[in-house]
């Protein structure tokens, strides 16, 4: 496989796998919200703050995608990238795929676990709130590593 | 801002009088019931609670009714001009309801006004009642409407039939039958003499029979074991008059229920005024139930309850002028005493008393942290946008939204909250460069996007300086717990230790003359050996102090998670400009069609960036609160407060002004 198809890999991972983890996170934190709502309709606001924090590691995922398409030149002007060059991207792009994955998913069960905790108790939403955000910090620091390498890297080359 | 002083206030007054100081304590909006704490309690009269439980449930009743009724009238209408339209239907009767609009809250209104329709009580109870029939008599129509139906149903295969039901059944030598199958079904009758006629019949099959009485069970016989049933009415009447009469009737009950549905309507004037009456008893309840915990002889009574030490002369004054014969007593909290939380803060910081209640309420003796925590709130919200347009629309949007709409005070907390938060991302946005994500725009200071490891310094830096403000709090804390030890050793090494840290990244950074990094080691050194030596202080016996110095190196790590954890707002900056940065690219590829490119490219533009806003304000909101919750309020709060509620303030429908 030559460089470009390496790092495009990557970025495909990096959307597919985060975006999956999101999906699941965010549809199973949906079904408690809409089972909770059934039984009490004004929660609907605090209930979507839960329910949407498991949409964040799509998005992670998505904007290295994209900073993948960049720094490749498939978007904007067109850069060489080695074979070296092209794996280096296909590994940096695995921290926010794996780790979004795995802590969207995370975090949903905590999500679900908030919106029950915030059907029973009204005043608990900054708690529920709170402990969901808990998980999400690997995420942010998978999202940060990624970020770093797949814009440094190709400078990294460059000097090479 | 601070946290308001109480008084325990102790009121004895006369019984006759005990309306008049109720009502006058409820109005000051400034007292807190509790139980009293002196004499015997007698036994609790509960009668006139739980009357005014009932009177309460017979308003909620009519309220919900009247809205169920007006809900079914508005759909109603709503299809009925939809089939007008189309010229399928005749317009119906105009009913006096308006549009309700969702939402827009207790509606806001004077003591007056309020006790205006608490007098009218007599009448709306009649309301009430007249509504409870009405809503028997719908019930009583939909029932028979149902009846009706279910009669149709049974009488309605038989529609083609036309002699009637009585004419079925056993004659002298001759016997009628009239069978229904649903299938579609031939019978032959073999050797037996009958005669049978068919139907028409939407589906299934009719079919009349004549037959010897003798050969009546074989005919059932042959019928049933093709899937006949007999019919078993006997009514004197055609099934087509039948059915007709049933029809009438039908139509007759509907009218009813549609003429009961408008008289019910006519009462809906009455709505707000059933809104109001629902918290005047609920104020009644509030302070029948408060009134069980008094202590009563046979012409006195004794009340207690915390007061804001500033509010309480007013108030004094207030029921000074219903009447002279009371007495009072006013003391500071006890020791053992729980007095409840009220924040007093400048309006400006109000929005931020929501996010620190929302983790836990101050305690009483507690330094309020709202105005610390708001100037950190205020400046992470705007990193995390991190974008002067988005913050220009935030702030806009807000600021409409506070001025037009009728919002509850929750709300519009709220939205000033994230008001707010858009005018940081203003301030952030032109340091960064950052304006709708155009690269083109000139930071003022540096562009995140090229010097991510700057913004991650940033970041971290606010971070420090966030922890540190932690620590002095802590410090102050011990002080105004007359604990001067603790103020000074929990927290001055954490300040030399991030001393230290400063000199040798300043040191890598600038490489002066100067050395910064022996010094920096040193102060790094001391600040261990502080901790190792004076972490352990509190624990007994020597071992016990060497684990504590221990323990306190390793709380370390702790720390350097939460400094860590600062890097969220570096994440949720960048996130925020890189997605704006892809969808400006997917919105520009459309620029280049000509004539209608750039109308195409904003059509797609302007949802992205409003859901890109979106995203960011939701991060922007629970990341900040969690770096507030945990790494800040970690260091030095307590919370567990128990807010103010006032007598007379728990209403559903009305709040006062």
């Amino acid at each position: 496989m030559t460089g470009i198809v390496w790092a495009l890999l990557g970025a495909a991972v990096a959307v597919v796998l985060s975006g999956v983890g999101s999906a699941i996170g965010v549809g199973r934190a949906g079904q408690a919200s809409a089972g909770l709502l059934s039984k009490d309709p004004t929660k609907f606001g605090s209930v979507l703050l839960l329910q949407l924090l498991p949409a964040t590691q799509g998005l992670y995922g998505f904007v290295i995608g994209f900073m993948v398409f960049i720094q490749t030149g498939i978007m904007g002007s067109a850069v060489a990238v080695s074979k070296e060059m092209g794996l280096a991207y296909f590994m940096l792009c695995l921290p926010i795929a794996i780790v979004g994955l795995g802590s969207a998913i995370m975090q949903s069960a905590v999500a679900v676990g908030g919106i029950n905790l915030v059907g029973k108790q009204d005043k608990q939403m900054g708690r529920a709130m709170t402990m969901a955000v808990l998980v999400e910090i690997f995420a942010i620091f998978a999202f940060i590593i990624s970020f770093l390498g797949v814009m440094m890297i190709g400078g990294y080359f460059k000097g090479l | 801002m601070a946290i308001a002083k109480m008084s325990r206030l102790r009121l004895i007054g006369l019984k006759s009088d005990k309306n008049r100081i109720m009502n006058a304590l409820v109005r000051s909006g400034a007292f807190e019931a509790t139980p009293t704490s002196v004499g015997e309690r007698g036994v609790a009269e509960r009668s006139y609670l739980e009357k005014a439980v009932a009177r309460q449930a017979k308003i909620s009743f009519a309220i919900d009714w009247l809205s169920a009724c007006a809900t079914e009238y508005l759909s109603k209408k709503k299809q009925n001009e939809s089939d007008v339209k189309r010229g399928r239907a005749q317009p119906i009767a105009a009913a006096p309801v308006e549009n309700v609009k969702k939402g827009g809250g207790r509606t806001v209104m004077g003591y007056d006004d309020f006790y205006d329709v608490a007098a009218k009580e007599y009448e709306l109870t009649a309301v009430c009642d007249e509504l409870e029939k009405l809503n028997f008599a719908r019930l009583e129509y939909k029932s028979q409407l149902q009846k009706n139906r279910t009669r149709i149903r049974t009488v309605a295969p038989y529609e083609a039939f036309p002699l009637k039901f009585s004419a079925l059944g056993n004659g002298a030598s001759a016997s009628v039958l009239l069978a229904y199958s649903s299938a579609n079904t031939d019978l032959s009758w073999g050797e037996l003499p009958v005669f049978s006629e068919r139907y028409a019949t939407q589906k299934g099959t009719l079919l009349g029979i004549v037959c010897r009485v003798c050969d009546r069970e074989k005919v059932t016989a042959l019928l049933s074991n093709a899937g006949f049933s007999l019919c078993t009415l006997t009514d004197d009447e055609t099934p087509a008059k039948l059915i007709e009469s049933y029809r009438a009737e039908q139509r007759k009950l509907t009218d009813n229920d549609t003429a009961a549905l408008y008289r019910a309507l006519d009462y809906y004037k009455y709505l707000p005024e059933l809104k109001v009456l629902y918290d005047v008893i609920g104020q009644e309840i509030e302070k029948a139930t408060v009134e069980l915990d008094f202590v009563t002889t046979d012409n006195t009574f004794v009340i207690e309850g915390w007061i804001p030490s500033d509010a309480a002369p007013a108030v004094m004054q207030k029921i000074k002028e219903k009447t002279e014969k009371i007495v009072t007593y006013l003391t500071e909290p006890q020791e053992g005493d729980t007095p409840p939380t009220l924040v007093v803060s400048k309006k400006i910081f109000k929005p931020y008393e929501d996010v620190t209640n929302m983790y836990s309420v101050p305690a009483y003796n507690e330094l309020d942290p709202n105005p610390f925590m708001a100037v950190f709130f205020f400046l992470f919200f705007g990193i995390m946008i991190g974008d002067a347009g988005y913050g220009v629309v935030l702030s806009i949007a807000a600021g409409l939204m506070l001025k037009f709409c009728k919002l509850e005070r929750g709300t519009s907390r709220l939205i000033a909250l994230v008001g707010m938060g858009g005018i940081s991302a203003i301030l952030w946005g032109v340091l960064f460069g950052g304006v709708f994500s155009i690269s083109a725009v000139p930071p003022l200071w540096f562009n995140p996007m090229e010097e991510p490891l700057m913004m991650l310094a940033v970041s971290i830096i606010l971070g420090v300086v966030q922890i540190l403000f932690g620590y002095a709090l802590n410090s102050v804390k011990s002080f105004r717990e007359h604990r001067p030890v603790d103020a000074i050793l929990d927290s001055i090494f954490i300040f030399i230790l991030f001393g230290g840290i400063a000199c040798i990244a300043l040191d890598m950074l600038l490489k002066p003359a100067a050395p910064l990094q022996t010094v920096g080691l040193a102060l790094i050194g001391v600040s261990l050996a502080g901790i190792l030596l004076t972490a352990g202080r509190h624990r007994k016996g020597i071992l016990g102090k060497i684990m504590g110095g221990f323990s306190g190196l390793y709380g370390l790590v702790n720390l350097l998670s939460d400094v860590l954890s600062y890097a969220r707002i570096f994440g949720l900056g960048l996130a925020s400009g890189a997605i704006g940065l892809a969808f400006n690219t997917l919105g520009i590829l459309f620029f280049d069609i000509p004539v209608v490119g750039y109308v195409i490219g904003f059509i797609i533009l302007i949802p992205l960036h409003a859901f890109n806003i979106g995203i960011g304000v939701l991060g922007a909101y629970v990341h900040n609160a969690r770096l507030q919750f945990l790494e800040f309020y970690g260091k030095f709060y307590t919370g567990d407060g128990r807010m103010f509620s006032p007598l007379g303030e728990k209403t559903r429908y009305v709040r006062f002004n």
